[in-house]
């Protein structure tokens, strides 16, 4: 027999994290269609090494069989962070890095510290970055999979300037890009679905966007509106305020924590404007992660905070 | 878990959510879809314009690529009608520390002139090559025909101490030997040496068809429209030249009883035209029969036959070579005994002064210890270089023999390392191109 409280809510983790994975839907079809075969293998790929992961971890500490459907969203996330280029192997050895290193190793659901998607995709980044620049027009070479095993041949290769896109494409993301943080519709989308379901917390984000989008708005505002616009819509931060600023167990359960949190991830954003996709979409996640026992310390000593 | 009806509103909302992104995709083609398509020709049209302007650019999957590991990328540039106007090639060149060089050449849709040479200066680590240096390539190269090499430069002159085994009896002068039948596919091999201080110095091998429309097989070789198995025939025909000068005697280029050979490299192909017709030139050498000789005394063969001169017959080239092949004529070199009784085949030279015994009689050497210049002696062995008499680097560049080179380039002013740097890059190109071209048709 389990032990008490017996708490019975309809939001419970499992059901918070299947709503988190259903606000993927619209990034992943979004990938399926702009990728093609490349896409479905990747968050399959991810998702399955994380679940084999958490099983192994699961068994290895011996806690029994529970699941609360995190992994699958953060399977999803990290294969989402990748560019269309990436080779099969890769996309294991960072999902079994973030799966393992940063989730089970510290005791699986709920007790990882850290993001577990952007830090496996930071390692990737980091430990085989040539393998991590595989971008390519959407729409093209859907049922190609060669670079599933050989890598995207990547040498000489130039990222086109974002500003060289028209606005629909931007905004529809229709230009090269990690396969699912491409369209702002999309992330948008998610953002709607997982308000109407009220599962998530969105102080961090808000926190995050708000410094982010100004900062933004300053660099850019010299340039135009245009300008502004194309680099905010491609910049990832909306991927990253909805999907990965709202896990419950790496952000600040308080509302100020979270707001806290969420604008030094913005101004962390700010600083590595201009560096690689990757660190800019999943080091101010980190950061905001690695502050959470701060804050929550913080709000302790002062007992207040909203920790409902 | 959830209650069935939770479970299948929750389906549902999933449901919507697809739809609603194929929704936004399907709206998000029609609006950007032809935008893809001329974004992608803008980048390439900014890319491309000062190597090789086109109407619009197409990027080439060729699984030949695998087989060039320097060449990135390459793009058919095409003309408002479609047609295919020249190549693009995006190439990192690589030396042996790691460093590299990123360059884009444009090359004419036949593979035969560079129309334009930019650096992209994106190199992690690049070899420090500056553009003043690029543009002393690009001066002397757009326009011209590749693949390129580098003229020497004085500093490389160095003086060599080899030891060389000569044929005794060689006088100095051209000599040259024909073959005087066609053989299956109409080609008339002929065989010409320089001879020089008693030592073999160059070696030209090649073949003329009787139909006059066709190149020769040197050329056709280099066009892919003559080929052979292995290497190119041109390549083949350098290597046996090349090995040739070096050993000086076709005695001992061990051909088998099949007329190939194991002992040079990249050479299979039947080396007996060039064994017998090399040792006619030693021989014609020998006896002191230059080229005009020959040449004058096969006129006088070709006169017996027929009436008029072989220039009003057509048969000479504008190089002064004659093209006919004797097979219809089977006994007219044979020399008989007063009995009828068959001696021997006379090669033309004993046509005009008699029958002789220097084939049979072998070679007779001599050992020499001779201080040259390396160039002076090696260089131009197999051929006619353009411009001839220009001193040039090595005998072979990026795999190329020198005789396929078209365009020489002076190294003026600063490293002539970064000069070979960009010349391997367009060199590499061109052979790309040569496979690609030639499968393609």
């Amino acid at each position: 027999m389990n032990k008490a409280p017996f708490i019975h809510t309809e939001k419970n983790t499992p059901y918070i994290f299947l709503t988190v994975l259903a606000s993927l839907l619209p990034c992943c079809v979004f990938s399926v269609f702009n990728y093609g075969l490349v896409s479905i293998v990747l968050i399959v790929t991810s998702v399955v090494v994380f679940a084999i992961t958490e099983r192994i971890g699961s068994g290895i500490r011996k806690d029994g069989s529970y699941y609360d459907m995190s992994i699958l969203s953060e399977g999803v996330i990290f294969a989402l962070l990748l560019p269309p280029g990436t080779p099969v192997l890769i996309c294991m050895a960072g999902a079994f890095f973030g799966a393992f290193i940063c989730k089970e190793v510290f005791g699986g659901s709920g007790s990882n510290p850290v993001n577990p998607a952007a830090c496996g995709r930071i390692f990737v980044e980091l430990v085989f970055p040539s393998y991590v620049r595989g971008f390519r027009d959407p729409g093209t070479d859907l049922l190609g999979f060669s670079s599933l095993w050989n890598g995207a041949n990547v040498e000489g290769y130039v990222l086109p300037d974002i500003q060289d896109y028209s606005f629909a494409e931007v905004l529809f993301g229709r230009y090269q890009s990690f396969i699912g943080t491409g369209c702002i519709l999309c992330a948008l989308a998610g953002l709607v679905f997982l308000c109407i379901k009220k599962t998530v917390r969105f102080y961090a984000p808000i926190g995050y966007l708000a410094v982010v989008i100004t900062g933004m708005f300053m660099l850019d505002i010299d340039e135009g509106i245009r300008v502004f616009a194309k680099d905010l819509m491609s910049s990832g931060v909306f991927f990253a305020a909805v999907f990965m600023l709202t896990e419950p167990s790496t952000v600040p359960l308080n509302s100020r924590g979270a707001l806290f949190s969420g604008v030094l991830a913005g101004m962390a954003a700010l600083l590595l404007t201009g560096g690689s996709g990757a660190f800019y979409i999943c080091v101010p996640v980190l950061i905001v992660n690695l502050t959470t026992y701060l804050f929550e310390y913080f709000a302790s000593l002062k007992g207040g905070g909203d920790r409902s | 878990m959830m209650p069935k009806e939770k479970v299948r509103r929750f389906v549902f909302e999933c449901a919507v959510l697809i739809v609603f992104s194929i929704g936004l995709f399907i709206l998000g083609s029609i609006i950007s879809g032809e935008k893809l398509d001329e974004r992608i020709q803008f980048i390439y049209d900014r890319r491309f314009e000062n190597v090789l302007p086109a109407d619009r650019y197409s990027e080439i999957e060729s699984e030949l690529l695998s087989g060039y590991p320097n060449i990135k990328h390459v793009y058919s540039a095409y003309d408002e009608e479609g047609t295919v106007t020249g190549y693009v090639l995006d190439t990192v060149v690589e030396d042996d520390e790691g460093k590299t060089l990123h360059i884009l050449t444009g090359v004419t849709h036949d593979g035969e002139r560079l129309t334009g040479l930019k650096h992209i200066a994106d190199e992690e680590d690049p070899i420090g090559i500056t553009e003043d240096e690029i543009n002393a390539v690009s001066s002397q190269t757009i326009g011209k025909q590749i693949p390129v090499s580098l003229n020497k430069d004085e500093s490389d002159k160095d003086e060599t101490i080899s030891q060389v085994s000569r044929i005794r009896g060689l006088h100095d002068g051209i000599y040259f030997a024909q073959a005087k039948n066609k053989d299956s596919n109409g080609y008339i091999d002929y065989v010409e040496i320089e001879v020089t201080d008693g030592l073999i110095t160059k070696v030209q091998w090649d073949a003329l068809n009787v139909d006059r429309t066709t190149q020769n097989r040197r050329e056709a070789s280099l066009s892919g429209a003559y080929t052979v198995s292995g290497e190119s025939w041109a390549n083949q025909a350098y290597n046996l030249c090349h090995a040739f000068l070096d050993i000086q005697d076709p005695t001992r280029l061990a051909m088998k009883s099949d007329g190939k050979t194991e002992i040079i490299e990249n050479v299979t192909t039947d080396i007996r035209p060039f064994v017998d017709l090399v040792e006619e030139c030693i021989d014609n050498s020998r006896a002191g029969f230059d080229k005009e000789a020959y040449i004058a005394e096969q006129k006088a063969v070709l006169n017996t036959l027929f009436e008029g001169s072989a220039d009003e017959l057509g048969v000479m080239t504008k190089d002064g070579l004659m093209v006919y092949s004797f097979h219809e004529y089977p006994n007219l070199f044979s020399l008989y005994d007063e009995n009828g009784g068959y001696i021997k085949e006379l090669t033309i030279r004993e046509m005009a002064t008699g029958p002789d015994n220097l084939a049979q009689e072998g070679y007779d050497y001599e050992e020499e210890e001779i201080t040259n210049e390396k160039d002076d002696t090696y260089s131009a062995e197999d051929g006619y270089i353009p411009g001839s008499g220009r001193s040039i680097m090595t005998d072979s560049v990026d795999g190329l023999p020198m005789s396929e080179i078209r365009t020489f380039i002076d190294g003026f002013g600063g490293d002539r390392e970064h000069y070979s740097y960009v010349i391997t890059g367009i060199n590499t190109d061109y052979k790309f191109l040569k496979d690609y071209l030639n499968w393609m048709a």
